[in-house]
């Protein structure tokens, strides 16, 4: 594949990916500008890659899993150059002032937030990516039943989290 | 609210987000990172010579094993200069450091304390995972030295004893004393730093902790509110499969100073 070729594919490959990855790393660590830092990382070694990336059965998945790594290193690190925050405490007060740099159900993003990592990188991979079972076990590097385990309870917990909310919001 | 529609709920929670990056500005970082790559071939060349330089220093009879250069005790601004790592203060009172490879921990230390810096070097080597009735799994060294960590499950009054004690500082005062120019990495793939002693608060020193493993690197699950856990640079080759592979990795995290921690 020459060069050029190469280029127009991994464009296009960016072109369909970058808002559902986006939003993917974003429902696992709350923070819009940390994930897009993450995410344009991930795509620019997806492209320094992209060999071995294009060949790759879920390469968003890759993309997506590759965010994740960094913010989990960057994080360990506390390096200066991304503070990625509590993102629970973020989250929380996206909800309180409103402040997020898109529009983001403050609400729904703070009950995300609440949930613990694991469960997150799954909602993200199976809802916001819709990956199925075998391929977000593979991703994550757990068993297809811990998988379903943890989104079963993220549910509950989302469920339980924004059942008031919709109730009052219902209500005359 | 059904399976379904709280599925739909959250994806809908997010669907107004979307990538603003211009593709030119992603292949531009992907090259970025290609030349990154090159480094391991430096940072490999660099690798061989030190284990030279290591290799011929041990069949001379001499208490600096591994020494390229020499360090003059009488001479403040004297270089200590070894193949993993280097040690320069300068006139400022400023000690610029370079790390090359996890050799020689407890030389560094030395270096480091004979020019003022109250320091803890540790580095992480292949080990087991610890565990003590169950209480532990594989653990950092961060919580071997300072505190324990996440990867404590054990009772509070079972925790080990720990040479040192984080201290809580905020960021400004930690970049104020540690400082990593030009992004803290070199061309063959060295952590490059500079330390200024003067700006540490009384009584505080330094832990720093070397490794080549992101496992073995982790610094505080939640330090308090407003205080900076660390700070830290790695440099990374990537191996064939795409994935990262750690060179070096240094972090320096604020401690109290005491005997038994930074000597």
């Amino acid at each position: 594949m020459g060069v050029g070729t190469q280029q127009l594919d991994f464009a296009e490959f960016y072109r369909s990916a970058a808002d559902e990855c986006l939003r993917a790393v974003l429902v696992s660590i709350g923070d819009q500008d940390t994930a897009r830092e993450l995410v344009d990382e991930a795509f620019a070694r997806a492209w320094a890659s992209w060999r071995t990336v294009s060949r790759h059965p879920a390469p968003k998945a890759w993309v997506v899993r590759t965010a994740l790594n960094a913010s989990i290193s960057r994080w360990r690190r506390a390096r200066r150059e991304v503070h990625v925050p509590d993102p629970g405490r973020v989250a929380d007060l996206h909800a309180v002032s409103g402040t997020s740099a898109t529009m983001v159900d403050p609400q729904i993003m703070a009950a995300l937030m609440r949930l613990p990592a694991r469960q997150r990188q799954v909602v993200a991979l199976r809802l916001i990516l819709d990956l199925d079972t075998a391929r977000t076990a593979e991703m994550l590097g757990i068993a297809p039943g811990t998988v379903m385990a943890h989104l079963g309870r993220a549910m509950t917990a989302l469920r339980h989290d924004l059942q008031p909310e919709l109730q009052r919001e219902s209500q005359p | 609210m059904n399976d379904n529609e709280l599925s739909t709920m959250v994806r809908e929670s997010v669907a107004d987000v979307h990538s603003a990056t211009p593709i030119a500005q992603i292949i531009s970082r992907g090259r970025a990172v290609r030349a990154r790559r090159r480094t391991p071939a430096l940072a490999g060349a660099g690798a061989v010579l030190a284990g030279t330089a290591l290799a011929v220093a041990t069949l001379v009879p001499s208490g600096h094993s591994g020494v390229e250069g020499s360090r003059h005790p009488g001479n403040p601004l004297a270089n200590a200069r070894l193949a993993a790592w280097t040690v320069a203060k300068q006139a400022s009172g400023d000690i610029d450091v370079t790390i090359r490879q996890l050799r020689n921990p407890a030389g560094l230390q030395s270096a480091l304390r004979a020019d003022g810096l109250p320091v803890r070097v540790s580095y992480s080597r292949p080990r087991p995972p610890i565990r003590v009735s169950g209480s532990y799994r594989a653990r950092p060294i961060y919580e071997s030295l300072v505190g324990v960590g996440p990867g404590y499950h054990g009772p509070a009054d079972q925790a080990p004893q720990l040479p040192c004690k984080f201290y809580p500082t905020s960021t400004d005062v930690l970049n104020a004393v540690v400082n990593f120019p030009g992004g803290g990495s070199t061309a063959g793939g060295a952590v490059y730093l500079v330390i200024k002693p003067s700006a540490l608060p009384a009584g505080v020193g330094l832990a720093m902790f070397l490794g080549g493993s992101l496992d073995d690197i982790m610094l505080p699950n939640s330090p308090p509110p407003g205080t900076a856990g660390g700070a830290g640079v790695s440099t990374f080759s990537m191996s064939k499969d795409g994935r990262p592979r750690m060179v070096v990795s240094v972090t320096v995290t604020p401690v109290y100073a005491s005997q038994q921690c930074t000597g």
